[in-house]
């Protein structure tokens, strides 16, 4: 019986998907369809449809990447609201390799304008991490603010410096075609920015399961006093995992750019790094998993195109259960959050916190 | 909103000799799709391209799709997913979709693109009006009608048709008797009512007395504001006189509906080439709305003189 | 018919097998201060809990005035006229001091007349001399004026009982002569105060009549008059003598550690250890002794490379070492640290015991190489390691959270002594361990003193200090007050120096 609860308690996630549909199927009642008719195109549409597979992927990748880069600070118990506006700062700085650095070589274009990327994305991270490690302030404040930032200094520039001359709305021009990302499934948009972030995820997981720097970044997390007292810098994890995630964030804008948008437009991502957190917690926190709840919270999205396009649901129905599946995984994670990974990892927020206000040395420094 | 066989000959096709669109197809096997960037229930421009869509599937018994709500950032994957699906014809509702379309009908040649009110552009069909006739006509009754010489005009974005709206309506002005400036601006937003009434009282307190609303959902600001301080607004899409009777001085209608049938059952019929169609003043898909019986009867008859050259293609601006 | 203000009888509280008190009696006379002395982990705070009604005891009684009551909440406590000021203070930083007394009072109305308490509170406050503005924003108020506003709330509150969990623990030096003053005040106004420490000299000091405490029982309990410092020293650490170690008698070798006039601060800036000059021979085993809070944990962490020293030297055979870091100091230079709280900083209790057991040596061959683990060699070194130390555990993968603290003890003690250190700083090593454990790690200590390391052992237990040490200092306020011989170190002696008299 026991061993019956604790599968069914870690399936928690799917029960609150489930319920989440359940209840979204009211809406889709009073919206006058079909909610199993409606639900079917969804996943149809979404997942067994190469068309709507193809645009699930497109989405899946800034959603894999920008849960990647906070699943990484929180294995040491730091919050990472700033996906968004390392995607945007990682984005300019692509653009601009893009369009400003002629005559390279395409493919080693490509590789200058995704090292830009997440170079953007890991210095917009820097200054949270920094800002962290040295003054103690509240690395979610500091994320979450710095996300306005960037997006009103990306539209900025697309509107000002960097804006098509002409255009009706604030974007760049087009970046070359000699730099647009290579396609996974022939004949779509699917690029192959995915595969990049599927194999970060990998490399991710393997480094957590059985690499040191795993090992230091969760010890830090854990018990940053045994830490130091191992001789691991609590500061300089706080900013390496920073940097890292800062660097993944910037890629997924980079691949945006590179893959799919061909320009940088005002206000492109629509709260891309905001949905990696979802797609963070609805993993568990695992890097493994990110890979899956990326791909499912990307189907959800293609797939609700295709219900609204096939059943005439309204887009306001269909962002309404959208928003429901992610308030009950929220609220499902909750549940006895003590002894799951994401409990500790709230705990060890305050542990780190209570560490750097210790005036004692830091370990190697 | 009647959809009649004589659009096509107020049609004028401005690109000469383009080369025939790609061959005609039976009403069954043809599809077509519009990206529209607000809701199909804005009760304005989408709304009306919506309905638009709907009446070339009940006339024609073709098959039609729509988005709705298609951000910027997202109208080349919208627009390029249903030209992958097969879609015959893939219509973006708005001059914002010009460049999203160049690059979707580059990578899909087979497929008939087309731009409602976009500017004309290589390689995609766009269905417009002769925008300077509009305006000129809202703009000379305007110029006969103001105390203070200055008009405003409030857009979203500075997109080609309100350009053209606006410098239309900038003659009008001055020849009706206008003395001031006519001042353009941008909300930025075609839907946030708060946004454009701000604009609009901006307008009003720079001394402007008529103002001209090129928006969405946004027009019901600038109405507001219109008639919380006692100027006129003029309908340009729209006819201001069926919803705000009071501080509607003239309306021109931009019948977008019937200019999407048109345009798509000119598709169907491979009769759409990949080039720019203009319709006029005085057409089934645009015409004079109401005039506010506040206009005294001479400039009215005035006004009426110039859209009946203006139909009659007769009228030198 | 006694005429005690407060009397506790027979309270005994278990935390699952712990037993936190033990049929505790204690009587409190009105209008006196009455300290309750004791180590830290002897039940104090757990008996004050249950008088503030935090706790409920499970069998015992309470009598306010001779009369018994039941005390089930903190506002029962209060309504019974005992209040509480507890280490941490329960304050409301951005409110004034005013909201902060008022906070929570009942009869309040809808409307808050804060401009008649204002006064009333500034009438006490004179009255008492807290010299405190019933305006001020607390957030703003020195710790020592915070400290004043939590007595004044309680005097609000009409207590007539003042517990005072370790009261002059947040204060500096100057701070605590005025603090005394004020409780003179209080007690010539006849309140009772209960004044819960682990310093000597404090109770000497204030104290009217002395509770010491020990494992959760009360040991003695008498008027101050009846006492001596070197009297309670005995009775605090005094305890029979469980087991004996056996100890050969040898030569000892060369100083390999040496501290010159080191000086170091705690977390909370204060210092916390005062120019201590000290010298560890190899093949010696030096102990510190003292009442717990005088300097040890810094002593050791300071050594050790975790805390920076604010002035000194620290020398390894000759060579200064002040400025190495703790993971060379650990790797190059072999110094060994067992510290005082295991579950702090001496294990990762959500890792295994294998990981565990390279805490310190994670990131070498063969535990790691090209940055990842090789989990077949740190499996066979936990195997190899816990036998050799005997910890008990279902396998090496098991996390350490489930092992008792002896086996936790023996899993830091093996990774410790596995790269056969010079110098071997143990820190409240037997602390919360069985009698078995207990020797289980000094015959460990011996082991590496007869190896020649040089032992450095630090711990409130003085017996097992007198067991095992060559010599033993004694820390009093972050001072090394004397060295003595073993041979020499009597516990009055020592207990003496504990409390911070000269020999």
């Amino acid at each position: 019986m026991e061993r019956v609860y604790r599968v069914l308690f870690h399936l928690r996630s799917v029960w609150a998907i489930i319920a989440a549909l359940a209840v979204g199927s009211i809406l889709i009642l009073a919206a006058g369809s079909n909610p199993i008719e409606a639900y079917y195109t969804l996943f149809q549409g979404a997942f067994f449809d190469y068309w709507g597979f193809a645009s699930t992927l497109v989405k899946m990748c800034p959603l894999l990447l920008a849960g990647l880069a906070v699943v990484l600070p929180l294995r040491a118990g730091l919050f990472n609201i700033g996906a968004e506006g390392q995607i945007y700062i990682g984005a300019l700085f692509a653009t601009v390799v893009a369009l400003y650095l002629p005559g390279v070589p395409g493919p080693l274009h490509i590789i200058m304008c995704t090292l830009a990327g997440a170079l953007g994305g890991a210095l917009w991270a820097l200054i949270p991490a920094l800002l962290k490690a040295y003054q103690g302030i509240n690395e979610i404040i500091v994320t979450l603010l710095l996300n306005f930032v960037a997006l009103h200094f990306v539209s900025f520039m697309v509107s000002g410096p960097m804006m098509e001359p002409g255009a009706p709305y604030p974007y760049s021009p087009e970046i070359p075609d000699t730099l647009f990302l290579p396609h996974v499934l022939p004949r779509t948009d699917a690029h192959f920015g995915v595969l990049v972030g599927v194999v970060i995820a990998i490399a991710m997981y393997a480094v957590f399961k059985r690499g040191v720097f795993g090992f230091t970044l969760a010890t830090v997390g854990r018990n940053p006093d045994a830490a130091r007292y191992a001789g691991m810098s609590v500061r300089r994890h706080i900013i390496v995992s920073f940097l890292i995630a800062g660097a993944c964030a910037g890629l997924a804008g980079t691949f945006e750019v590179l893959g799919h948008r061909y320009r940088l437009f005002h206000a492109f991502s629509q709260g891309y790094g905001y949905d990696g957190i979802v797609v963070a917690f609805l993993a568990g926190l695992s890097p493994l998993f990110a890979i899956f709840s990326a791909l499912f919270i990307g189907g959800l999205r293609s797939g609700a195109n295709m219900m609204q396009r096939a059943m005439g649901i309204e887009t306001t129905v269909v962002e309404a259960i959208q928003g429901l599946v992610i308030l009950f995984v929220a609220v499902s994670l909750a549940f006895r959050y003590k002894v799951t990974e994401i409990g500790k990892a709230i705990a060890r927020r305050g542990e780190l916190e209570q560490a750097l206000e210790d005036k004692t040395s830091d370990g190697k420094e | 909103m009647i959809i009649s066989r004589r659009n096509l000959l107020i049609a004028t096709s401005v690109v000469a000799g383009a080369g025939a669109m790609g061959r005609p197809v039976f009403a069954a096997d043809f599809k077509a799709a519009a990206v529209l960037p607000g809701s199909i229930t804005d009760q304005a421009f989408n709304q009306v391209v919506y309905e638009g869509l709907e009446a070339a599937k009940s006339k024609l018994g073709i098959e039609v799709a729509f988005s709705e709500k298609v951000k910027q950032a997202d109208q080349v994957s919208a627009m390029s997913d249903y030209a992958r699906r097969g879609y015959n014809m893939v219509i973006g509702a708005g001059g914002e979709f010009t460049a999203a379309a160049q690059r979707v009908a580059k990578q899909h040649p087979e497929v008939l693109v087309a731009v409602i009110n976009g500017a004309p552009t290589e390689g995609i069909a766009t269905v417009n009006y002769n925008n300077p006739q509009f305006g000129y006509v809202l703009g000379y009754i305007g110029g006969k009608m103001t105390k203070s010489g200055k008009a405003g005009m409030v857009c979203a974005q500075e997109i080609k048709a309100f350009v053209d709206i606006a410098a239309g309506f900038k003659k009008g002005w001055a020849k009706g008797g206008g003395s001031g400036e006519v001042t353009l601006t941008y909300t930025d937003d075609w839907d946030d009512v708060a946004k454009a009434k701000e604009a609009t009282l901006n307008l009003i307190n720079q001394g402007a007395d008529v103002v001209v609303p090129y928006l969405d959902n946004g027009i019901v600001g600038v109405v507001q504001a219109a008639e919380e301080k006692g100027v006129w607004a003029t309908g340009v899409i729209t006819d201001l006189g069926k919803s705000s009777p009071k501080a509607n001085l003239a309306s021109t209608v931009l019948d977008f509906a019937a200019a999407t049938a048109t345009a798509i059952e000119l598709g169907m019929k491979g009769e759409l080439a990949r080039e720019d169609y203009k319709f006029a003043m005085g057409s089934a898909a645009g015409y004079m709305g109401t005039i506010n019986d506040a206009v005294p009867a001479d400039v009215k008859a005035e006004a009426m003189a110039i859209v009946d050259q203006m139909t009659a293609g007769t009228f030198e601006m | 018919m006694t005429n005690y203000k407060l009397s506790l009888e027979n309270i005994s509280k278990s935390f699952g097998t712990l037993k936190a008190n033990d049929q505790v009696t204690l009587d409190v006379r009105p209008g006196t201060v009455h300290a309750v002395l004791g180590e830290n982990g002897a039940g104090k705070s757990t008996l004050m809990n249950i008088l503030y009604g935090l706790y409920r005891p499970d069998e015992g009684r309470i009598l306010v005035d001779g009369q018994a009551v039941a005390i089930d909440s903190p506002r029962a406590a209060l309504a019974a006229g005992i209040g509480m000021v507890h280490q941490h203070f329960m304050l409301v930083g951005q409110l004034t001091v005013t909201e902060n007394i008022v906070l929570g009072m009942k009869g309040q109305g809808l409307k808050l007349d804060l401009a008649t308490h204002v006064r009333k509170i500034s009438e006490l406050s004179q009255s008492f001399g807290f010299e405190i503005d019933p305006e001020a924003e607390v957030m703003k108020l020195p710790i020592g004026m915070q400290q004043r506003v939590e007595i004044l709330k309680l005097l609000y509150h009409n207590a007539e009982v003042l517990i005072l969990d370790e009261p002059t623990s947040v204060l500096t030096p100057n701070e605590t002569g005025p603090f005394f003053e004020l409780l003179e005040r209080l007690k010539s106004a006849g309140k009772t105060i209960i004044f819960i420490t682990h310093k000597l000299d404090e109770v000497m000091t204030i104290a009217d009549d002395v509770t010491v405490m020990q494992d959760g029982k009360v040991m003695a309990s008498l008027p101050k008059s009846d006492t001596d410092p070197a009297n309670l020293a005995r009775i605090m650490v005094g305890r029979e003598v469980l087991f004996q170690v056996k100890r050969s008698s040898h030569a000892s070798g060369p100083v390999v550690l040496r501290l010159a006039d080191v000086s170091a601060s705690n977390t909370r800036g204060l210092t916390a250890l005062d120019q201590v000059t000290l010298e560890v021979r190899a093949g010696e085993v030096f102990g510190i002794a003292g009442v717990d809070g005088n300097g040890q944990a810094e002593l050791a962490e300071t050594i050790a490379g975790l805390r920076p020293v604010d002035s000194g030297r620290i020398f390894l055979s000759d060579s200064d070492i002040t400025q190495t870091s703790i993971s060379d100091r650990a790797d190059k230079l072999g110094i060994a640290y067992v510290p005082e709280d295991r579950h702090r900083d001496g294990i990762v209790l959500d890792e295994s015991v294998a990981q565990n057991m390279i805490l310190r040596t994670y990131d070498r061959a063969p535990f790691a190489r090209f940055g990842f683990f090789n989990p077949g060699a740190i499996r066979d070194h936990a195997e190899r390691l816990t036998s050799a130390f005997n910890v008990r555990m279902q396998s090496v993968d098991q996390e350490i959270r489930f092992l008792s603290g002896g086996n936790q003890q023996k899993v830091i003690l093996a990774r410790e002594l596995e790269g056969e250190p010079k110098v071997l700083i143990v820190a409240q090593p037997t602390k919360g361990l069985d009698v078995g454990a207990i020797e289980f790690v000094q015959q460990q200590i011996l082991v590496q003193r007869d190896r020649g390391v040089a032992v450095l052992y630090i711990s409130t237990e003085l017996e097992h200090l007198l067991d095992v040490c060559d010599r033993v200092g004694v820390l009093f306020s972050g001072k090394l007050m004397d060295t003595v011989d073993s041979s020499e170190a009597t516990p009055e002696r020592v207990g003496l120096l504990m409390a911070g008299v000269a020999a």
